[in-house]
């Protein structure tokens, strides 16, 4: 195990008063695996996230971590305005006070991330997509255990995106990182997961869970064709709850 | 003509019209507006025996003082209230009571504790500014980006972590505007207890010229009062400069 969830509720207050976000979602999530959520906007991907980060606290129901080391890539990129590009990529490695061998990788991803000639630069310099890679490094490089990424692709051509997938399909084996990646885009669900969780209905359950049959590396590497049957099976799950 | 000498122009003429009328009517135009011509005489012969460069030195040095001490002191109590909601509303109103007392009632005050030298003055040019510093500090802490300070906590940053890297940076803006108004605040009131009760410096300068029916002398209290004003603003640049890099 690397994350529990169990019985987890959560409730927005609203002016029409407690609106409950989850119907109680139980789920583990393993080391060495990317276990896409998928769902539409609003079903609560990104609060379910912030509960795991600790950032938010459930109504009900508890999650268990096997690391409090957790790199967060936001929906937006939150870079830090006044600090230069390197030292927004740094930022997690400075608070956990890690090695130079830290620094060393983290200037690699940037210079591998077209992002070399901007380190000294303020982020307001950056395009969105870039300022996106950059928040994608500083999660990397703050040596995580669990990787959270909500919709990190979001403002990425598609020839970065390619590159970033590979990267983060390449990292969780090597260092047996627990992925979680949020996103609305089926086909870069069935792309890159090993495990899909489609959200749904209301309040919010788990209306599918999928574990793919085809080895990502392999997806990655190959055919696209591998995963449309799989797009097909999210869309017949999704439109039997619409 | 370039734009710099067009901006001359207007003064040149006001000098040379008030001149002409002091000149035309010294006991009356001469009597109460004085002269350039005079203000520049008693100019030179201020700096050739020293006594104007001498007040000129002791409001600037109440000032920075009072500045220095009250800008510093007020900008640490109102980061350090980021860390204490309850703290902050507990002296909110102590503060505000604080700020809302106009420095002139309270320089005989100050004059009776402190005497009537330079401390008294940098006192008020303390009381002057404090009270800003510690809101503009306060409000600046208070409006950083909450979505930063979620993302630094995601990466497990602690309380003083955040406040150093978060509140402070964010805080600086605000700081730097509470530094402007700062400026002027705590030489108002160096000049005050200077009005009040003084021995030395630009508001002792003026309230003896009002004596004795020297406006010459009381446009120079002016004139030095505008020319420290300016040199405090020099000195506050290079923040304004750091503090805005980034936005």
């Amino acid at each position: 195990m690397s994350v529990r969830i169990a019985d987890l509720t959560f409730t927005y207050p609203t002016a029409q008063g407690p609106y409950r976000v989850f119907s109680p979602i139980t789920c583990e999530f393993q080391p060495g695996m990317v276990s896409v959520l998928v769902g539409p906007s609003g079903c609560g991907k990104t609060t379910l996230f912030n509960i795991i980060a600790g950032l938010e606290q459930p109504e009900a129901g508890h999650v268990e971590r096997s690391s409090e080391r957790i790199g967060y890539v936001f929906q937006q990129s939150l870079l830090v305005p006044w600090l230069s590009v390197r030292r927004n990529a740094m930022f997690g490695a400075d608070l956990g006070n890690l090695t130079d061998g830290v620094y060393a990788k983290a200037n690699a991803l940037l210079s591998r991330y077209g992002l070399a000639s901007f380190a000294d630069a303020p982020p307001r310099q950056l395009s969105g997509g870039m300022q996106q890679r950059v928040a994608m490094i500083r999660a990397l490089a703050a040596q995580p255990k669990i990787v959270l990424l909500d919709e990190p692709f979001a403002h990425s051509d598609f020839a970065m995106r390619r590159t970033m997938q590979d990267d983060i399909s390449a990292i969780t084996d090597e260092e047996q990182l627990t992925v979680l990646f949020a996103t609305h885009d089926l086909h870069e669900a069935a792309f890159l997961a090993d495990r899909i969780l489609l959200l749904g209905g209301t309040p919010t359950r788990i209306i599918d869970d999928i574990s793919m049959e085809t080895p990502r590396r392999e997806r990655l590497s190959s055919a696209p064709a591998a995963i449309a049957p799989v797009v097909e099976r999210l869309w017949r799950s999704f439109e039997g709850v619409a | 003509m370039t734009t710099p000498l067009k901006a001359v122009v207007p003064a040149v003429v006001v000098l040379m019209a008030w001149e002409a009328a002091s000149q035309w009517r010294p006991a009356t135009y001469g009597f109460f507006l004085g002269s350039p011509r005079g203000i520049l005489a008693e100019v030179v012969a201020g700096i050739r025996d020293g006594t104007l460069l001498r007040h000129i030195g002791v409001t600037g040095l109440e000032a920075l003082a009072g500045f220095a001490i009250g800008t510093a002191l007020g900008t640490i109590v109102g980061l350090t209230f980021w860390y204490s909601d309850v703290a902050y509303a507990i002296a909110k109103p102590y503060l505000v009571a604080l700020g809302a007392v106009p420095i002139f009632a309270l320089a005989p005050m100050m004059i009776f504790w402190f005497g009537t030298g330079m401390f008294s003055k940098i006192v008020m040019g303390f009381l002057s500014t404090f009270v800003i510093a510690v809101l503009q500090a306060r409000n600046g802490a208070a409006s950083a980006d909450r979505d930063l300070l979620r993302m630094a906590r995601s990466f497990g940053a602690s309380r003083r972590d955040v406040f150093v890297r978060i509140i402070v940076p964010s805080a600086s803006l605000w700081v730097l505007a509470g530094i402007r108004l700062n400026v002027g605040m705590a030489l108002l009131g160096a000049f005050v207890g200077e009005l009040v009760s003084s021995r030395a410096g630009l508001g002792h300068l003026i309230i003896v010229a009002e004596g004795l029916f020297n406006v010459n002398q009381i446009w120079i209290g002016i004139l030095g009062m505008i020319l420290i004003a300016l040199a405090l603003q020099a000195l506050v640049y290079p923040a304004e400069r750091w503090a805005v890099r980034w936005s």
